[in-house]
């Protein structure tokens, strides 16, 4: 009777089947590999995931809202270049950090603008986008890579302790939008909107602001993102993040966010980002090819919502 | 000389031990129109899937023209000319009408090509019989109206030849004027020797159409009886199984004695959408004022518009004094005006969150501590307005789409009334649509105590049964505009009808 009970809390946390996907890839792969069970492996697993796991944050926040954002690897793309082009132009290297966000910023709510205000269909406008973003990513570095060496690199290389800075800042976003999107009355409309925006304007909630706001806070995420990224590899490329907006719309799904909205968590899409990254993290240590890489990854991504789909039933 | 049809023996079911249906035994007759009440989850939709062999009974037997069938099969019901015409739904929007009434049986000529022009043939002469001979068989379903779509339904089973049809609820979504239509639709489908079973929640016109009425109350059969031993206190009576009638007559008798003076809102030329006319009109404090006409008037454009949900231009809108300005509906709430819409799934409901996120929704604010919402809160604030208006659910983190009609509509009620400063007007469009009579009669006894505490309610509602019980005086609109005002001491059916359908007008 308690066992059962205890099974009923569990089945209640709606993060519990992608943290038992997860336990469970842990637990055969300890047995699979020596090296996989053990805290280095592990911060590693998260260093590689956290710039996609904080834009999938703001992925997630879209779908949540009923949209999407195919965009959002430019974005990152862009964030890195803006930052180290302005700082190569002699402004303070935070300050231009600042203003890559600033950017960022300004092209989620320009997307908000087509995608909301506009009704242009999101799919279309970001698809845009993001040939537009890329473009002007080449045309600001020529098409070369700019060095990023300076104070604001500490973001994506420092380390405290064994821990990289990155990481503490993926875990903070992430338990902040947490809270905010579970125990705040801005973040709970997020899920109203995305459930039924016509029910939701008629509750009294400005719809049009929550779906922007949600594309502003991707931009953000996404330019800060791409600054991490800079910081990491000490260099801001032009080519970096092309598979991005497509691994945070997985890391999302996998994670239990629901692709027609109005339902998830972005404690579930840190796991859904971190059960990618364990499974490329996975091939590598057992040796296996790459190409299967992908192939697995896409298995899962169908299981992920297959198994919610029959739950649901 | 009456044909038998189809008959259920001892039909029973049960799902995990709760009985759905005890022990039914039935016959439908060719050339009989054969009505089937009963309140929500009273069993009727049970019994149809029943006989479409959707559902397999626990026990009992099923008889097609006096033969036995194998029961739970699906197809066997259509095999045997038996068809069910559906609420809504089952039409496809970007095929034509022709296309739609025979998607099932699609004509084609010798060299396997689609025939078009017999299928245009025979779709001319199905739409000839129902009255729709002006409708053009290859426009598109998706440009037509409501009510026309309910008439293409019923076009749909008549082309497949059928010797019983089922309708459910076919009156929910059409007006005054098309339920005429139906009602003579339905004669001629008798005439012709063809059986009607008629689900309705709207017993005038049961009483109208039907030859035999069986009464379901909680999985089981209470009697069949012909309609001339009937009437609408004893059926409502046999349908809840308590004195709902005389219930009712109490709230009609509470209506209407105090004077009404306050004007709390007069509109001045506000453009209705769709229609662009101009329409003026005073609000008062405390009464219920009712809004009339046919689908399609634009009452509900009228008041979206008001509230902000629709786009319009308004010359002037004074409210309490100042004057309302209303870009969204969250300006309006701001200013203490609500509304439920009469599409309860499309513009109401998250019908993936639970009832109590539901109920919550516009109040969260105040259900915080500090900055962060307390789930204690919010759980007891759910809970009150649960209980307060006696919403039926397993518990409080049930999916609201599992809810009934009511209940959902009771759900939406609770989001204007656990506000901390409850609307001073609450516009309620179809407030009982598709609702069962006993969720019917406490959505009433709500309203009546909402203006009881000072609210305004304005009652959009398409029976006029249900206005001439509640209101003070009605408004009739036409085509987006207001053809007339009737007080209460002057209520009637034809005379409301009149201004509805234009024949009488007294703006000109």
């Amino acid at each position: 009777m308690k066992g059962k009970q205890i099974i009923g809390k569990i089945r209640e946390i709606p993060e519990a089947s992608v943290i038992a996907a997860f336990v469970i890839m842990c637990v055969i792969l300890s047995f699979l590999s020596d090296v996989f069970f053990t805290v280095q492996n592990f911060v590693n697993i998260l260093q590689q995931v956290s710039v996609t796991a904080i834009v999938a944050i703001g992925q997630a926040l879209i779908i949540i809202t009923g949209n999407i954002d195919l965009s959002a690897g430019s974005t990152m793309a862009l964030g890195g270049v803006a930052a180290a082009f302005l700082a190569k132009q002699g402004i303070n290297p935070w300050l231009a950090a600042l203003l890559a966000v600033a950017l960022g910023c300004v092209v989620g709510y320009l997307i908000g603008f087509l995608a909301i205000r506009l009704q242009i269909v999101a799919f279309i406008v970001t698809l845009g986008m993001d040939y537009i973003l890329r473009g002007c990513c080449y045309l600001i570095s020529d098409g070369m890579p700019i060095s990023y060496t300076n104070s604001v690199s500490v973001l994506g290389s420092g380390k405290l302790g064994i821990v990289p800075i990155s990481v503490f800042i993926m875990l903070f976003l992430i338990v902040f939008f947490q809270v905010f999107t579970k125990k705040t009355v801005t973040g709970r409309r997020f899920f109203a909107v995305g459930c039924n925006d016509k029910s939701a304007r008629m509750s009294g909630i400005r719809v049009d602001r929550i779906q922007m706001g949600a594309y502003v806070v991707m931009g953000a995420l996404a330019a800060f993102a791409g600054i991490i990224n800079a910081g990491n590899l000490w260099t801001a490329d032009s080519v970096s993040g092309k598979t991005l907006a497509l691994d945070t719309v997985a890391s999302s799904t996998i994670g239990g966010v629901s692709m027609s909205g109005g339902a998830g968590s972005i404690v579930g899409v840190l796991f859904g980002a971190v059960i990618i990254g364990t499974m490329r993290n996975a091939f590598v240590l057992l040796n296996i090819s790459a190409y299967w890489q992908q192939v697995a990854i896409g298995v899962i991504i169908i299981l992920a919502v297959g198994i919610d789909r029959f739950r649901a039933k | 000389m009456e044909k038998e049809m189809l008959r259920l023996e001892h039909i029973s079911k049960s799902f995990s031990g709760v009985r759905a249906l005890t022990d039914i035994s039935l016959t439908f007759r060719r050339g009989e129109v054969h009505a089937l009440v009963g309140e929500n989850g009273a069993g009727k939709s049970t019994m149809m899937n029943v006989i479409f062999g959707n559902i397999q009974p626990t026990e009992g037997k099923i008889y097609f023209s006096g033969e036995e069938i194998v029961v739970g099969e699906p197809g066997t019901a259509q095999k045997n000319g038996v068809f069910m015409i559906h609420q809504e739904g089952s039409l496809l929007d970007t095929l034509s009408v022709m296309e739609n009434i025979f998607l099932s049986s699609l004509k084609k000529n010798r060299f396997g090509f689609l025939d078009n022009k017999k299928m245009y043939q025979e779709t001319r002469e199905i739409l000839e019989l129902l009255e729709m001979g002006n409708m053009d068989p290859r426009k598109k379903v998706e440009r037509l109206s409501a009510p026309e779509r309910q008439l293409v339904e019923i076009a749909k089973a008549i082309a497949l030849n059928p010797a019983l049809v089922i309708m459910d609820e076919p009156t929910a979504s059409i007006s005054v004027k098309e339920v005429q239509i139906l009602m003579r639709i339905i004669r001629k489908l008798k005439e012709k020797g063809i059986g009607v079973i008629y689900i309705s929640h709207k017993l005038e016109e049961v009483f109208e159409i039907a030859d035999v009425i069986s009464v379901l109350r909680d999985g089981t059969l209470v009697g069949t009886y012909g309609k001339e031993e009937m009437d609408t206190n004893r059926l409502i009576t046999l349908m809840v199984g308590r004195q709902l009638g005389s219930e009712m007559e109490e709230l009609k008798n509470q209506g209407g004695e105090k004077k009404k003076e306050e004007v709390i809102l007069k509109v001045e030329e506000l453009k209705v959408p769709v229609y662009g006319k101009g329409v003026s009109f005073e609000v008062r404090r405390g009464e219920i004022l009712g809004f009339a006409g046919l689908v399609g008037a634009g009452r509900s454009e009228l008041f979206e518009a008001l509230i902000g949900f629709r786009k319009t231009d308004v010359k002037k809108a004074v409210y309490f004094g100042q004057e309302l300005k209303v870009l969204t509906p969250a300006d309006s709430i701001a200013a203490g005006i609500g509304m439920l819409s009469e599409d309860r799934r499309e513009k109401g409901i998250f019908a993936q969150h639970s009832v109590s996120d539901n109920i919550n929704i516009i109040n969260l604010k105040n259900l915080r501590n500090g900055m962060l919402l307390g789930r204690a809160k919010e759980n007891n604030a759910a809970k009150e307005m649960g209980t307060k208006l006696n919403i039926k659910t397993f518990d409080l983190k049930t999916k609201i789409r599992n809810l009934s009609g009511g209940n959902q509509q009771k759900v939406l009620l609770a989001r204007f009334l656990s506000m901390k400063e409850i609307p001073k007007l609450l516009i309620l469009d179809e407030p009982t649509h598709g609702i069962d009579v006993g969720a019917k009669a406490e959505i009433y006894r709500i309203i009546k105590s909402l203006v009881e505490r000072g609210v305004s309610i304005v009652l959009i509602s398409s029976e006029l049964p249900e206005l001439m019980l509640l209101c003070d005086r009605i408004l009739v609109m036409h085509e987006g505009e207001i053809t007339g005002e009737v007080e209460r001491r002057e209520f009637g059916q034809e005379l409301i009808m009149e201004y509805a359908s234009n024949l009488k007008n007294d703006n000109g």
